[in-house]
């Protein structure tokens, strides 16, 4: 029971020492695992094995949301760094495809006449369009084609069906992975993920005593 | 939430006490498991301090200049097990730990001092 409390603590350190830099991460994982041996030599010399091991997970439970903030606070690998720039450009062409594809979803509906909302549709994905060429603020343009198509372009049918593929996890692809089903939710998350690895160390506000 | 400026956490305060006290008493160097076992035996503690909770503050007090480290050489001591990482107070942690106790009692005086004023005499 000792044995499989040990386990579980090292797979969490693992876990969360996952992305950070190799030094740190050799160190946080070699200093628990001499505490570890510590705390089991002397669990053999008390022989209250399950007392111990209840022991051994409620400390590594009770540091937990330590554990969260320290990664924060440390460097960040240069893997996980490129991997992170890898994720978010992907999660922007999954958002470009999605908004190219209810463009040609609008189209294929309905052409270029779908009345006075058409009209003003094409007029505000125009005017983004300009917009987004002369600030060059493309994500918050991108939402604005995104909403123009949906409520411009396309009728409520349409529209459900899009949200219902963009949004729900188990979307029209049917896939068995709940995620992969619904690519602005995959997008999300990924950018979330690129996010959070390519952040810098916050260990000095954290800590503010003075010089 | 943020922390009030030049105080010690009490996770910071047990710490650098158990290694001053250890460092009066002629051992200056202490590992993880040993601060932990000080700390909840001087406490009267059930539980050892969390993993996370230790290993993330001896980290930041060591970046703040009031702990060093190393690791220590095992191969003269010829015993298989995990190598220890070994933590010494420094002066500035002395000084800091010196303040801030200061500073509790202070608080803690002052506290006492406005029971009355708010009819709690």
């Amino acid at each position: 029971m000792i044995r499989l409390a040990a386990a579980i603590v090292r797979l969490w350190v693992r876990l969360y020492t996952i992305g950070l830099e190799a030094t740190v991460r050799g160190r946080i994982r070699k200093e628990i695992e001499a505490d570890l041996w510590e705390q089991l030599s002397g669990s053999n010399a008390s022989g209250r094995p399950p007392k111990e091991a209840a022991a051994i997970l409620l400390r590594c439970i009770l540091g937990i949301p330590s554990d969260i903030q320290r990664m924060t606070e440390e460097p960040v690998s240069p893997t996980m760094q490129s991997l992170a720039k890898g994720m978010r450009w992907a999660a922007l062409t999954i958002v470009v495809c999605e908004i190219i594809f209810f463009f040609l979803l609008g189209l294929a509906a309905f052409g270029f006449g779908a009345g006075v909302d058409g009209i003003v549709a094409w007029v505000t994905l125009l005017v983004a369009a300009a917009s987004c060429i002369i600030s060059k603020r493309h994500l918050e343009v991108a939402g604005v084609l995104l909403v123009s198509t949906y409520f411009g372009l396309v009728t409520s049918e349409i529209m459900m069906l899009g949200l219902t593929y963009a949004f729900w996890p188990w979307s029209v692809l049917g896939s068995p992975l709940p995620v992969s089903g619904s690519p602005l939710l995959l997008a999300g998350i990924m950018f979330l993920f690129s996010r959070w690895f390519s952040r810098k160390p916050s260990s000095s506000e954290l800590f503010p005593f003075p010089a | 939430m943020r922390r009030k400026q030049g105080i010690l956490l009490q996770i910071e305060m047990s710490i650098l006490e158990v290694c001053q006290s250890r460092s009066l008493g002629g051992s200056p160097e202490c590992h993880g498991f040993l601060i932990a076992t000080l700390i909840k035996s001087t406490q009267e503690a059930k539980l050892l301090t969390a993993y996370g909770t230790l290993y993330r503050a001896l980290s930041r007090l060591e970046k703040a200049g009031f702990l060093t480290s190393r690791w220590e050489d095992i191969s003269s001591l010829g015993e298989s097990r995990p190598r220890r990482r070994l933590y010494r107070i420094t002066e500035a942690g002395s000084k800091a730990l010196a303040e801030s106790l200061s500073e509790v009692q202070e608080e803690a005086v002052s506290r006492i001092m406005q029971l009355p004023e708010r009819g709690v005499a």
